[in-house]
Formats: C-alpha cells, structure tokens, sequence
C-alpha cells in the first residue's frame, strides 16, 4: 500500500485530477445534451484504498439504512474495473420521459432505464480519461447486483475481491428533478501500472 | 492480400451467427447480414436506406432511439437484456421444436462506429440469441418457485401438526383434569350424603334436647337450693354457660349445614363443568356454565375482582358444554391475571339475529396493539415466563372455531381488554357430524 501511495506520488495525482477534471466536464456536457437537462457532476476525489478498508472509507457518505438499488457495470480493456451506481429509489419515476420512453412504464422498464442510466454514467466518466490517456476501454453489459440493500451490506469485508482499488466517487444531480445517482468507479490494482506509464508520459509531453 | 482480408472479414461478418445491423445518424440501415436476413424474413436489399424505427414501428417510444442517441453523444456503449426487455425485433424462436417459448430472446449490444475525426459516424447493433439461456432460466425460476411453495406448505403444515398436537395434549389434559374432577365430587358426594341426613337428624335430635333442657330449667324455681346436687347442678350450669351454649349450637348447625351445602355446590359444579358424561352436542345454558365456571375458578378471582354479571335473555345453544366452559375458564381466568391490584370482571351477554354472544371484560393492564394481533397463536404468551403456557387461548380459539363461533379481543394498554364470543344459535345436523368426526 505504502508502495503504491510512492507509486502514485503528487504529480502523478495531480496530472490525473486534472484528466479527470476535464472529461467531467466533458461527461457533464454530453449528459446535459442527453437528457436536455442541466446536469452536474460533483467534482471527483479518488481513493487509493485497501479493499478492506473500503467500508470505512465510504462511512459516512451514505446513511447506514437507506435501502439502495446498486448495479454494476464492468469494463474491460487496457482500463479495467466496475462502476458501480448506487440509486436511492427516489424520482425513478421521472426518468421514463427522460429515457425516451412513452406510455406506461412496467417495472421491468424501469429496471432497463437504471442500466441504461448507470451505463451512460460509466461510460460518459470513463470515456473521457480513458481517450485523454490515449487508453482502449470496452464495455459488457450492465447487471443489477441488488434491489434493496444498505451501503454498509454491500461493502461488507470479503463482497469484493481485490485487494487494492482506485476509487473515483462522482455524484450526479439533474436540475428540477428528484432523481440522483452516485457512482463508484473502481479501477483494479492491474491497471495501476498501465495507468502510471500513460501518466509519465503525458507529464514528459508538458 | 489487404482486399483479401477484408473481404473475409466483411464474410465474417455477414455469417456470424449474431444479428449486425448498422445504423447512421439518422437511424437508417446501412448494414443488415444474414442472421437478420433469416430471422427476419427481409433481405439486406428491402431495408437497406430505410428508417429503422419506421420499418419495426414497435420499437419508438420504448428508449431506444435515446440508447442510440447515448452512443452517438458518448461514444458509448448501450444494452438491452432480455431479462428486462425479452426481444428487440420479434424473430420466431428458432427452438421452437420442443415447445418454450414462441419468440427468440434477445440480448442485444449498440456500438459506436468512430471515423479517423474520432466521431461516431454509425452505430454498430450486435444482436445475440439468448433463447436457449432465458428458457433454461425461466424453468429454474419456475422449478425454484415451486420449491418454494412447497417448502412453505410443508413448514405450513408442520406447524398445523404441531398445533394439533399441542391442542391434543392439552385437551387431553383438560379431559383426564375433568375425570379426575368428576372422581373426586362422586367420591365426596357419598360422605357428604351422610354426613348432611346425620346433620339433619342431629338437629331434630338437639331440637328435642334443647327443649328438654328448657322444661328442666323451668322446675328450678321449686328446686331445693340448699341440696348439694341442686347446688352441684347450677354450678356446672355456671360453668358451661348453658344460655350461650344454647344459642351457640343453634348457630353452629346452621353454619355446619351451610358449609355442607356450599361443598354440595361445589361438587355439583365440578361435575356440571367437567361433564365427563356429556361429551356430545347438547343445548345448554350458557349462564348456566359461566356461573359454575365462576364457582370452579372462584379461587383465582375473589381477592383479584369484583365479578358483575349483565346476564341478557339468552336461549340455549348446541355446544359441547364441557369445552365452552373450558374457553369461559380461559378468559376469567386471564382477566384476573391481568388485575393487578383490585378491579372488576364484567361478564355480558346478549343475542344477535344469528347468534349469542358473551363478552368477559376486565379493568386490567391490556394487551399493546402489536400484541393483540398475536394472543391467539399458540406459545404466544404475555404472562411472565413459567406463568402461561400460551395455549390457553389458542385453545380457546379452536373451541370457538370448532362450534362455528368467533372469538375477538379489544384493548387498550393501561384501561382493560375485552373478550367477546359468539357463538350461532344452531349449528345444522350435518355439521354437527363432520365436527364430532372431525
């Protein structure tokens, strides 16, 4: 861990605050477009935590008993890890006319628009570091992990296997509407290195 | 070499057993290969230019045309999962040989086709047949659902077994409880049958003394008081306070012969409420079994409450009266229970167009709102542990259910509950023999 903080050391931080920086802005503008919408993301802290220290790092963020909808969706490629949406229930409602749907809504639609709203959320923040750094990302598809469960539930010890992550927390809101989301991208510890070289060499580029 | 390439990729493409369709930005198709082409029943050269929306109609309204938009925007990947939308185009089901399900599910994957500019140009739509894995699927929900259902019958019905044993152990209880009862009143009874008639002869005997005494009292006057025996005689006369005495006996017969009676009560109502001998539907008094009920318990609730009886006009019902008084005995004896200190017992009864009822109210502490929905279960208990079994009512419950009755509980923590039972005025012939068969 020690090994890995020297790893990412402040300039290596910096130069991927500042990637991470843009394609938010950029996400933030293709989303507003998307759902015609003004939309913001929060700006993005990332963790370099021990999974096992996850829980403790995300306590607090979000109360211990909100029932929670949380879906994944993975990527793979010379980035590789999971975003996971966490969606409290509220304003899921709203998001039929804001998905392009018409008439009534079953709750296998709705499902189908969390998917979709959690695969635009993914694919909108990593596209944009992912083509800054000059990377190659894909992409499976969305799964629901759970419809009702805590934070505290799904972080539990030993719910996730690596040992190491690189945690990026962004929170979207959209204006006028109920409806938020925040989303966890974890980057796996085998991506760290790849990661690092493309950071170098965009620092030797400056 | 470069063409060759291409050219097989482009076949490769064409063959692959997945559906391709590609889109420009406007939704028309550019590209449609084989699978499309057989699922479809529509050559690549009838929709090649057209409308993707306006050659599958059902698809507009439903979120795709935002999916395709995402792409194009984001340079995205979208989705569609079977699970949440089972087919994108409506395809027969190639399976369809042995049976399942009509149309091919579909798992279905929009692309963005990105040029040198780094735009998206098209969108790339990957169609893939997950019939086979939604039918296997939906028959492991299906086999896992009923699994279900049965292991909750099962538990269901273990727990019927288990009330059924538990209420036949207590009832077994409450008949050997009655035949002892019964024993023991028979028992006493032929003692208490001579002890009454010699009761009865010693009064008219002590009657007759008593008034021999008096006519020896009313020679004293004459007596000679200077005689020793005279003398002897008044002083024992002194001794023994024969006025007293007198008065006393009198007294002492009376009690004794109330005390007889009230044993002579009680017996009769040990075997009234025991009925070891009529085990069978009959029409009884119901005021009748509750005040032999409130003899049998009288222990229980003396120093607890004071009883007040609203007796209305009630006509007999068919019941097994042993058991009815059994519920009866249940009741005053959880109201007074249920008295701390000191409060009341107020028994009510009445009629109905149907039925009569009898509500057994007390001046308790009453049963919080969470718990009265449950006082009815078996083990299901409020009194301290080792004090109620928690079957007593749910005895009673079956008794009442038994007979066609209801039974219901109000309460208010703090001010009392009330007990109500109904019972109808008849229950017919034929459901009379499916209970006793029962």
């Amino acid at each position: 861990m020690n090994q890995l903080n020297e790893q990412f050391d402040e300039d290596r931080r910096d130069a991927l605050q500042e990637v991470v920086n843009i394609a938010m802005g950029q996400a933030g503008d293709s989303l507003a477009k998307l759902f015609d919408t003004f939309v913001e993301l929060s700006i993005p802290k990332f963790h370099l935590c021990d999974v096992a220290d996850l829980n403790q790092a995300l306590s607090g963020r979000y109360t211990d008993t909100e029932k929670l909808t949380i879906l994944r969706q993975p990527f793979s490629g010379q980035l590789r890890g999971e975003g996971i949406a966490l969606f409290n229930n509220s304003g899921v409602d709203e998001l039929a006319g804001l998905m392009g749907y018409e008439g009534e809504v079953t709750a296998n639609n709705e499902r189908e628009m969390l998917l979709d709203v959690c695969s635009i959320l993914v694919g909108a923040c990593l596209n944009g570091i992912a083509s800054q750094l000059d990377m190659a990302v894909s992409y499976t598809a969305p799964s629901i992990i759970s419809n009702s469960t805590t934070v505290e539930d799904f972080f539990k010890p030993g719910s996730i296997q690596w040992r190491y992550a690189m945690v990026m927390e962004i929170r979207l809101t959209l204006e006028q509407y109920a409806f938020n989301s925040n989303m966890l991208l974890f980057l796996s510890e085998d991506t760290f290195q790849p990661l690092i070289e493309k950071l170098d060499q965009m620092l030797d580029g400056l | 070499m470069d063409n060759d390439i291409s050219r097989l990729v482009s076949m490769a493409v064409s063959q692959i057993n997945a559906g391709t369709v590609i889109l420009d930005a406007d939704c028309n198709i550019v590209f449609w290969n084989r699978f499309m082409e057989i699922h479809s029943g529509i050559s690549e050269d009838e929709v090649k230019g057209k409308n993707l929306f306006e050659l599958f109609p059902d698809l507009k309204g439903t979120g795709i045309k935002k999916k395709i938009h995402s792409v194009h925007l984001l340079k995205n990947f979208a989705f569609t999962s079977w699970e949440y939308r089972p087919y994108l185009f409506k395809f027969p089901n190639p399976h369809s040989v042995i049976g399942g399900e009509e149309w091919m599910h579909q798992d279905c994957t929009f692309s963005p086709m990105i040029d040198e500019s780094g735009e998206v140009t098209h969108v790339c739509l990957s169609v893939f047949d997950s019939t086979n894995t939604a039918v296997y699927q939906k028959k492991l929900l299906r086999t896992s659902g009923s699994l279900i259902k049965q292991r909750n019958k099962l538990s269901e019905m273990n727990k019927k077994l288990e009330e059924a044993q538990n209420q036949l152990f207590q009832s077994e209880k409450m008949a050997a409880v009655g035949q002892l009862a019964a024993g023991v009143a028979h028992e006493i009874n032929n003692p208490i049958g001579y002890v009454n008639s010699n009761v009865s002869a010693l009064e008219g005997y002590i009657d007759e003394l008593l008034k021999m005494v008096d006519a020896y009292e009313a020679c004293e006057p004459i007596l000679d008081t200077e005689n020793a025996l005279v003398e002897s005689l008044q002083q024992i006369k002194k001794k023994i306070d024969l006025a007293y005495l007198k008065e006393d006996l009198v007294d002492l017969l009376r009690e004794s012969k109330e005390g007889l009676d009230r044993v002579k009560k009680i017996v009769q109502d040990l075997k009234d409420f025991s009925h070891v001998d009529e085990s069978e539907w009959q029409y009884a008094d119901l005021h009748k079994g509750l005040d032999s009920t409130l003899n049998v318990v009288n222990n229980e609730i003396k120093y607890k409450a004071d009883v007040v009886k609203n007796y209305g006009e009630v006509p007999e019902v068919k019941c097994l009266s042993s058991q009815i008084n059994q519920v009866f005995m249940n009741l005053l004896v959880n109201a007074a229970h249920a008295i701390k200190e000191h409060g009341t017992i107020t028994i009510t009864t009445g009629t109905d167009e149907n039925g009569v009822w009898v509500e057994i109210e007390d001046t308790g502490a009453g049963i919080e709102k969470e718990k009265l929905g449950r006082i009815f279960e078996p083990f299901f208990t409020t009194k301290p542990v080792g004090k109620g079994t928690g079957l007593g009512l749910s005895l009673s419950y079956n008794i009442i259910q038994k007979h066609k009755g209801e039974i219901s509980a109000e309460s208010e923590p703090g001010k009392g509950t009330k007990f109500r039972i109904w019972l109808p005025r008849k229950i017919g012939s034929e459901d009379n023999a499916k209970i006793s068969a029962a």
